[in-house]
């Protein structure tokens, strides 16, 4: 047998003519296939490609997983940068797996200058260069299209001389509270910004949340928080328009939002730390506040997320002016949102987690999962900083904050490619399946 | 083993003693006999749970063809020593349907349990709980294969398995593209 696992060890990839390898002994590409499935089922999503392309047996394996949609979704992250990749191949992204520090070159749709600007279930959201939203599964190359930025209430595009080609957009600067514009000459150039074709992206988007998996079609309610002062539309998936959200005059100044499956409601953070339930059940939207304002601070970005062990947490991330003039973060605050006593308590403990945050939605991950770190870290990427200014500066950093002691430890390793803003995603080949 | 040809007297009063044991005799493909508590093997394995209740357990020793001498020694050191730890919770609602969920996390102990076995000695493992209907014993070597695969790319999985790549230069070629971020490696 051994004589058999050494022949092995000079088999090639590329030399897959040789056939001098043995099969003596115990033959795993004969393991039995409902077996083999089992195994598959709980491999995380890099490990199930690359057990795909071991032999034939294994791949007919790996493809009944993929159709029977046996595949849970990944525990553990990856950063995503939708860039070209160190060879400048414009049609990859590249794939850094937290837990093992590997590399992985995925094919994206061309064109590629596209930017992510959210990831939830597995997926990403991305905006083209014409600034439309598209929902984009890296693993499985599925591409959903979202209504038409022009279908936003406060947008309106602009064509060119023939009237038939959009040139960019108008955004007008409308609220809940005053629906109807009014323009002069005074307040010209704030009520009414012009955003080029490309540029509008940049300008318009904050934060994108999924309710669902897109793979569930209408179950999937897509939720933006955009320019101007950080308002709320949604739309299902396969809707032609955004709808936008008034139920309440103070439906604004969101920095964060997310779907809780427990009671159906969206749960979204205000800048001041207020929190908004948003019910999209009944014929008409419902907004209810559920926790009062404390303080707001224009240097801070906040995340709302639900702990795994029920109660609902804020995350303050201060921000500051870096020696190379670029944003950075200062400090970190954890708190628990009591709803009960409606008071905000600091916290720092995370109950043997580590928090990942950044442009796409926020996570938990056991520490069980990534035996590697100590818990009570914060894994931060790239974000904005959800101000209501034109240019959206953005908080340029990958990096570990430790909430116990208020530390940064240094993870420059991580914060390769700094032009393209990295994302976290963890892989996810869930499909509808029943 | 051959099966008692008068099914007398003599043989309800050896199944009357046989209920009264507290272990069963289990017999390997190369002969070796094997005493395993009943409880534990009634409890872990669904086909000897059968077997025990169907009164098909031979006193002197049960016949399991299907099985070698150090997979069953394996087998039966698992349930004696699953009998003799304190089950926790995750193992009282070990109820998960074959094939639907991924595998139960494992005890400190039965992560131990299958490290120190040599790959031939995992693979005959994982056969034998498939057949004896062991789910718990198949989550506990399923996890272990699946962590063997671990951030490997193809080449490393056919080295650490000793598996033959089998493909033609097209099908190859073929599955590259298919696969293709699988075979980026730093």
């Amino acid at each position: 047998m051994d004589e058999a696992r050494a022949a092995s060890r000079t088999q090639e990839i590329n030399e897959s003519d040789d056939d001098g390898a043995g099969v003596l002994g115990c033959d795993w590409a004969l393991l039995p296939a409902d077996l083999l499935t089992h195994i598959f089922s709980g491999l995380e999503v890099v490990d199930l490609v690359s057990s795909g392309a071991v032999c034939r047996s294994w791949n007919t394996s790996y493809s009944e997983v993929r159709r029977l949609g046996l595949c849970s979704p990944d525990k553990t992250p990856c950063l995503l940068y939708l860039s070209p990749d160190q060879d400048g191949d414009p049609g990859k992204a590249t794939l850094r797996r937290l837990s093992t520090c590997k590399f992985y070159r995925i094919p994206v749709p061309a064109p590629p200058s596209y930017s992510a600007l959210g990831s939830s279930h597995g997926w990403l959201v991305i905006a083209d260069e014409r600034s439309e939203l598209h929902l984009f599964n890296p693993v499985t190359g599925v591409q959903i299209d979202l209504p038409p930025l022009e279908t936003i209430e406060h947008v309106t595009p602009v064509r060119d001389y023939t009237g038939s080609k959009t040139v960019g957009y108008v955004v007008y600067s409308i609220t809940p509270s005053a629906p109807e514009l009014k323009i002069n000459l005074a307040n010209i150039a704030r009520m009414m910004q012009k955003f080029s074709l490309g540029e509008a992206r940049y300008n318009l988007y904050q934060r994108v949340i999924l309710s669902a998996n897109p793979s569930l079609g209408n179950k999937c309610i897509v939720m933006i928080i955009h320019h101007p002062q950080t308002q709320l539309s949604y739309a299902r998936v396969g809707d032609s328009r955004w709808t936008w959200l008034t139920a309440s005059d103070d439906c604004f100044g969101y920095h964060d939002c997310f779907y809780d499956d427990m009671d159906g409601l969206f749960y979204a953070l205000r800048r001041t730390g207020e929190i908004h339930t948003i019910n999209l059940r009944g014929p008409a939207p419902l907004v209810n506040s559920i926790f009062p304002a404390c303080d707001a601070y224009l240097n801070c970005t906040n995340y709302i997320v639900r702990a795994p062990w029920g109660d609902l947490l804020q995350i303050w991330r201060t921000f500051q002016i870096g020696d190379n003039q670029k944003l950075e973060t200062g400090l970190v605050q954890v708190f628990k949102s009591d709803i009960a006593k409606q008071d905000l308590v600091g916290i720092k403990d995370l109950q043997g987690h580590v928090l990942f945050i950044g442009y796409g939605s926020s996570f938990f991950v056991s520490v069980k999962d990534l035996p590697m770190f100590p818990p009570n870290l914060v894994f931060l990427a790239h974000d904005n900083c959800k101000c209501d200014l034109v240019e959206k500066p953005v908080i340029n950093d990958v990096l570990v904050y430790n909430i116990e002691d208020d530390t940064l430890i240094d993870f420059t390793t991580l914060g390769l490619w700094m032009n393209y803003p990295p994302i976290w995603i963890r892989p996810s080949f869930f499909s509808q399946h029943k | 083993m051959e099966v008692d040809k008068g099914k007398g007297e003599a043989e309800e009063t050896r199944k009357v003693a046989e209920a009264d044991r507290d272990t069963v005799t289990l017999k390997s493909s190369d002969g070796k006999l094997f005493e395993v508590s009943k409880e534990a093997a009634a409890r872990l394995s669904t086909v000897l749970a059968g077997m025990i209740a169907g009164g098909s357990i031979d006193d002197n020793g049960t016949d399991l063809k299907q099985i070698g001498s150090e997979a069953l020694e394996n087998v039966v050191d698992y349930c004696n020593k699953h009998a003799n730890s304190i089950p926790s919770a995750a193992l009282i609602s070990s109820s998960i349907s074959f094939n639907t969920a991924p595998f139960k996390e494992p005890e400190e102990w039965e992560r131990k349990f299958v490290d120190r076995l040599s790959h031939d000695a995992l693979f005959d493992l994982v056969e034998a709980a498939n057949f004896l209907g062991m789910e718990r014993l198949l989550d506990v070597t399923c996890h272990k294969i699946s962590e063997m695969m671990k951030g490997k790319s193809p080449d490393q999985i056919r080295e650490v398995f000793n598996i033959k790549n089998d493909y033609t230069k097209e099908e190859l070629e073929e599955i590259r593209q298919e696969l293709a971020w699988a075979f980026y490696d730093d």
